[in-house]
C-alpha cells in the first residue's frame, strides 16, 4: 500500500513539475524563426503582419524583404481570432519590440468564433499571463469543462517539449521571418468546388472588442494599423454568412477610422483554382500574386 | 460508458468497495447489479437484448442438461436389459431432442445478431443482384443501432449451450447466477470470449480483501490505459484522416497509416484487454487471455493463435471441428483428398470470421485473405520444408526468425488495407498508391508526417507517437524472451506509466475499435 501511494505521488509530483516549468518558462527557449518570441527578439519590426494561417500561406516574405523598406515579419497562428491577435500584439509591444506598421489579418471567418485556442503552439510562445487571459475567455464558454482545462495547461506542447531539440530545427528550416518557405501547387477547379463552406454567421461581442483592442493598443503605441483581407476562393467570398460578416467587419473599421483592404479592393482573381491549396489558403502562385498587390497598395499608400 | 473515463473510475471504486465490505455470499450478486448498471449506461433500450439472450440460452443449458441427465439415468436404470443396438437407439433419441434445442436456441440467437447486424447488408446485397437482372429495386435501409457487445455475448451464449450440449459443461440453474456469467462488466463489450467451464470456477466464489490482488489488477489496467491513450489514440488520429480520405495523401502516408493502424489497432484492443482482465483480476475474478505478442508471430497461423484468441478458439472448437467431422465434409474426403474437408472447413470459418467483425464485403474479403493463406501454407508445408533443406536453412537461425516475424508482420498488414479502408474501392486504392506510387523522397517524407496535426507540430506529435510504440514493443521483446522488466520493476514501470499517461495521454479521443463489432 505505501509503496503504491508513494508511487502515485512521485507520479504526480513529476507531472506537476513539468507542467509548471511548461507553462511558467517554455517561451524562453530560442525561437528565431517563427511565431512571438521570434518578433520580440528582433527588437525592431517595421511591417508586422498579424494573422492566420491564410496570411502565413499567403504572404511571400521574402518579397516584402526586397520591396519594402525595414524589416517584415509574418506572425500567424492557425486559426488566429481577433481576441488572441491583440494578446499577441499586447505581449510584443510590452516586451519592448517597436513596431511600425501591423497588417492585420481581415478575417471574417474568425469573427463570429467564442474565445478559443486553435493553435498550440500560442500556449508555447506566450508568457503565463497571456495563456491565462485566454484561457478566463474560454473557461466562460458553455462548453468549457475540466477536459479542456486540463488539455490546456498539461497536455499541450508537450510532444513538442520532449522532442524539441530534434522538432525544432526541422520545423525552423520552414520558415523564414514567420513566413512559410513552401510553394504548394494549386488544386482543380472540380476539386475546390467539392469542398465545403462552413461559414456561421454573426459577430462575437468578444471578437469586436479584441478589434477596438488592438486599435486602441496601436494607438497607444503609436503602431500605424492596417487590415488585409486575404482572397478567398469564389466558393467561400460569395458565400452569404462571409460576405454578411465581412460587412459588419468593414463597418467597425470604417467607423472607427481604419485602414483596410477587402479582396474586391485588390486586382487579385479568386476563380483562378491555381491559386489555391483550398477554399483559404494559397498556393505558390497565388502568395506571389497576393503578396505584389499588397507591396503595390502599401507603396501607393506610402506616397 | 467508457473505460477510460472518470465516470467509469467513480464506478469502478465504489463497486470495488461495497463488493469487499457486503458479506461474501453476496458479491456475485453485487456484480450482477453492477454490470447491468454498467451496460445500461450504454442505453437502456439494449437490456431488452441481452435479457432475451440470457433467457433462451438459460432455458436451453438447463433443459439440455436434464435431457442429458435423463439419457445417462435411462442407460443406468437399463444398464442390464438395454443391448448395444438399444443404448445407441437410446442415446440417438436424446441426442436428437438435445440437437433440437440446441438448434433452436442458436437460431434465435444468432438470429437476432443477424437481422440486426446484416439485414441492410444482405438487403443491400440483394438489391445489387436485383439490379443486375435488369429490376431496379431498393429494399430500404432499417435504421436501428446494435446493441453494445451483442457480437461478443451472443457468441458466450452459444459457445455455453454447445457445452453443455456436448456435455463439456454444467449448465448454471440459477439464472441469475448465469445471467452474471453472460453480462459481467469488464467481458459485455468487447470480449474475452469466455468459456463458462473457465469462468464459473472464481466467478461465484467468495473473495476476500487482498491488496497484492488489487493492486497486480491495477498495474495491468495501467497498462492497457497506457496502451489505449499513449499509443492507440495517437496513432488513431493519423489513421482516420488519411483512411478517411485515401485520395487526398501520397503513396508514403497510405503506407504509414497502414502499418500505424496496425500498431493502433493492437494497442487499443489488447489495451482493452489489459484493462477488462486488469479490473476482472481485482474482484478475484480470472478471463481468459486474449493477445499473446502476436507480432512476433513466425506464421499466419501462429499470428492468428496469438490473435484475439479466444474468438479463434471459438471458431475452432464451435465451428471448424463440427463442419470437418460432419457426415458430408466425412463424405468428401472419402470421395476426394482428405485434405479437402480441412480446406472447406477453414473457408467455413475465416468466411465466418470476416462477415463477424462487419456487415461488409471488405471484411469478407480480410476473413478469405488470412483463410487463403492458413490454407496455402497447409498445402505447401512440404513444399516449404524441402525449400529449406535445399537452401540449407537453419530453422532456429535468429536471423532466419527475424526474417518469418517481418514476413508475417507484412503479410497481416496487407489484410489491414481491407480491414481498415472504407470499402473496396478505397482499399484498391491505397494497396495500389503503396506498390506503385510509392515515391519516397525527402519533401515526401516531410508531407507523410503531416496528417497527425495538419502542420509542422507533426514531426513532434511522430515522435511521440515512435517512442511510445518502441516502449510498447520493447517491453514485448524483453518479455517474450523471459526478461520479465515489467514483473520485476513493477513500481518504476508504474511511475513512468502513470507519469506518461498524464503527459501524453490523448483523452476524450475515442472509443474501443473493436466495441464496434
Amino acid at each position: 500500500m505505501k509503496k503504491t501511494i508513494i508511487s502515485i505521488s512521485i507520479s504526480l509530483i513529476i507531472v506537476f513539475g513539468v507542467v509548471m516549468l511548461k507553462n511558467c518558462f517554455s517561451y524562453m527557449l530560442p525561437n528565431d524563426a517563427m511565431g512571438i518570441r521570434a518578433v520580440v527578439a528582433k527588437k525592431h519590426v517595421s511591417q508586422l503582419f498579424l494573422g492566420a494561417s491564410a496570411f502565413r500561406k499567403g504572404i511571400d516574405v521574402k518579397m516584402l524583404e526586397e520591396e519594402l523598406p525595414g524589416e517584415s515579419f509574418i506572425l500567424t497562428y492557425n486559426g488566429n481570432q481577433p481576441y488572441n491577435m491583440s494578446l499577441e500584439l499586447k505581449e510584443i509591444l510590452e516586451e519592448g519590440t517597436v513596431v511600425d506598421t501591423v497588417i492585420a489579418d481581415f478575417n471574417p471567418s474568425m469573427i463570429n468564433e467564442d474565445a478559443n485556442l486553435s493553435d498550440k503552439r500560442f500556449l508555447w510562445d506566450t508568457k503565463f499571463s497571456t495563456k491565462w487571459a485566454l484561457w478566463k475567455e474560454i473557461s466562460k464558454r458553455e462548453d468549457a469543462s475540466f477536459y479542456m482545462f486540463y488539455d490546456y495547461f498539461v497536455l499541450s506542447n508537450n510532444e513538442y517539449m520532449i522532442t524539441y531539440p530534434v522538432s525544432f530545427p526541422l520545423i525552423a528550416e520552414r520558415y523564414y521571418r514567420g513566413g512559410s518557405l513552401d510553394d504548394d501547387a494549386g488544386m482543380t477547379e472540380e476539386r475546390l468546388l467539392k469542398l465545403e463552406v462552413a461559414e456561421k454567421p454573426g459577430f462575437h461581442k468578444l471578437q469586436k472588442k479584441a478589434i477596438m483592442d488592438m486599435i486602441s493598443i496601436c494607438d497607444q503605441y503609436g503602431v500605424k494599423l492596417i487590415f488585409v483581407e486575404s482572397p478567398r476562393y469564389i466558393k467561400m467570398a460569395d458565400d452569404e454568412n462571409y460576405q454578411e460578416k465581412s460587412k459588419a467587419l468593414a463597418e467597425l473599421l470604417k467607423a472607427s477610422g481604419i485602414e483596410y483592404y477587402c479582396a474586391t479592393d485588390l486586382d487579385f482573381d479568386n476563380k483562378n483554382a491555381a491559386y489555391y491549396t483550398d477554399l483559404v489558403h494559397m498556393s505558390g502562385e497565388g502568395k506571389r500574386l497576393f503578396t505584389s498587390q499588397i507591396i503595390q497598395r502599401m507603396k501607393e499608400n506610402e506616397e | 460508458m467508457a473505460f477510460v473515463s472518470f465516470r467509469f473510475i467513480i464506478f469502478l471504486s465504489i463497486l470495488l468497495i461495497t463488493y469487499f465490505l457486503i458479506p461474501k455470499k453476496y458479491q456475485w450478486c453485487l456484480l450482477l447489479l453492477g454490470s447491468y448498471v454498467f451496460y445500461a449506461f450504454a442505453t437502456p433500450y439494449f437490456l431488452v437484448f441481452l435479457f432475451i439472450s440470457t433467457i433462451i440460452t438459460y432455458i436451453c443449458g438447463v433443459k439440455l442438461e436434464k435431457l442429458s441427465d435423463a439419457c445417462n439415468e435411462k442407460l443406468k436404470v437399463d444398464a442390464d436389459v438395454l443391448t448395444k443396438e438399444s443404448r445407441k437407439a437410446l442415446k440417438n433419441i436424446f441426442m436428437r431432442k438435445k440437437r433440437f434445442i440446441l438448434i433452436i436456441c442458436m437460431v434465435m440467437n444468432i438470429g437476432v445478431l443477424g437481422v440486426l447486424k446484416y439485414f441492410n447488408f444482405f438487403m443491400d446485397n440483394i438489391s445489387e443482384i436485383l439490379h443486375l437482372c435488369g429490376i431496379s429495386y431498393e429494399f430500404p435501409n432499417a435504421n436501428w443501432l446494435l446493441p453494445l457487445g451483442i457480437s461478443f455475448y451472443t457468441f458466450i451464449t452459444v459457445g455455453y449451450c454447445i457445452d453443455v450440449y456436448r456435455e463439456v459443461s454444467e449448465a448454471q440453474n440459477n439464472i441469475f447466477k448465469y445471467a452474471l456469467f453472460v453480462a459481467f462488466f469488464p467481458q459485455i463489450s468487447q470480449g474475452p470470449i469466455n468459456r463458462y467451464s473457465e469462468m464459473s470456477i472464481h466467478l461465484y466464489e467468495e473473495h476476500a480483501f487482498d491488496f497484492v490482488r488489487i493492486q497486480n489488477g491495477g498495474y495491468r489496467i495501467l497498462i492497457g490505459v497506457f496502451k489505449k491513450v499513449v499509443v492507440a489514440d495517437r496513432l488513431g488520429i493519423y489513421v482516420n484522416r488519411v483512411y478517411g480520405a485515401p485520395i487526398d495523401y501520397n503513396g508514403l502516408s497510405l503506407l504509414f497509416a497502414t502499418v500505424f493502424y496496425a500498431v493502433q489497432i493492437y494497442c487499443d484492443f489488447s489495451g482493452y484487454m489489459d484493462i477488462a482482465i486488469g479490473v476482472s483480476d481485482m474482484f478475484g475474478i480470472k478471463m481468459a487471455e486474449n493477445f499473446d505478442k502476436p507480432y512476433f508471430s513466425k506464421t499466419i497461423p501462429e499470428y492468428w493463435r496469438r490473435w484475439h484468441i479466444t474468438l479463434g478458439a471459438w471458431f475452432k472448437d464451435y465451428l471448424f471441428y463440427p463442419v470437418i467431422r460432419s457426415d458430408w465434409c466425412k463424405k468428401i474426403g472419402k470421395n476426394l483428398k482428405k485434405t479437402v474437408p480441412t480446406i472447406v472447413g477453414l473457408l467455413v470459418v475465416w468466411f465466418s470470421t470476416g462477415l463477424w467483425h462487419g456487415a461488409s464485403w471488405h471484411y469478407v474479403l480480410h476473413g478469405l485473405y488470412h483463410g487463403t493463406l492458413i490454407i496455402l501454407s497447409f498445402l505447401l508445408a512440404s513444399v516449404f520444408h524441402s525449400m529449406k533443406t535445399k537452401l540449407h536453412i537453419n530453422e532456429d537461425n535468429k536471423v532466419f526468425h527475424i526474417f518469418q516475424i517481418l514476413r508475417t508482420f507484412i503479410l497481416v498488414d496487407i489484410s489491414y488495407i481491407l480491414f481498415r479502408a472504407r470499402n473496396l474501392k478505397d482499399a484498391a486504392y491505397i494497396m495500389n498508391e503503396i506498390v506503385f506510387h510509392l515515391n519516397p523522397s525527402k519533401e515526401a517524407l516531410k508531407i507523410a508526417l503531416l496528417p497527425f496535426t495538419e502542420d509542422n507540430t507533426a514531426v513532434a506529435f511522430f515522435g511521440v507517437a515512435m517512442l511510445a510504440t518502441a516502449g510498447v514493443f520493447v517491453c514485448e521483446i524483453l518479455d517474450y524472451n523471459h526478461i520479465f522488466v515489467l514483473k520485476k520493476h513493477k513500481y518504476i514501470n508504474a511511475v513512468i506509466m502513470l507519469t506518461l499517461i498524464l503527459l501524453f495521454g490523448m483523452f476524450g479521443q475515442s472509443s474501443f475499435i473493436y466495441m464496434q463489432y
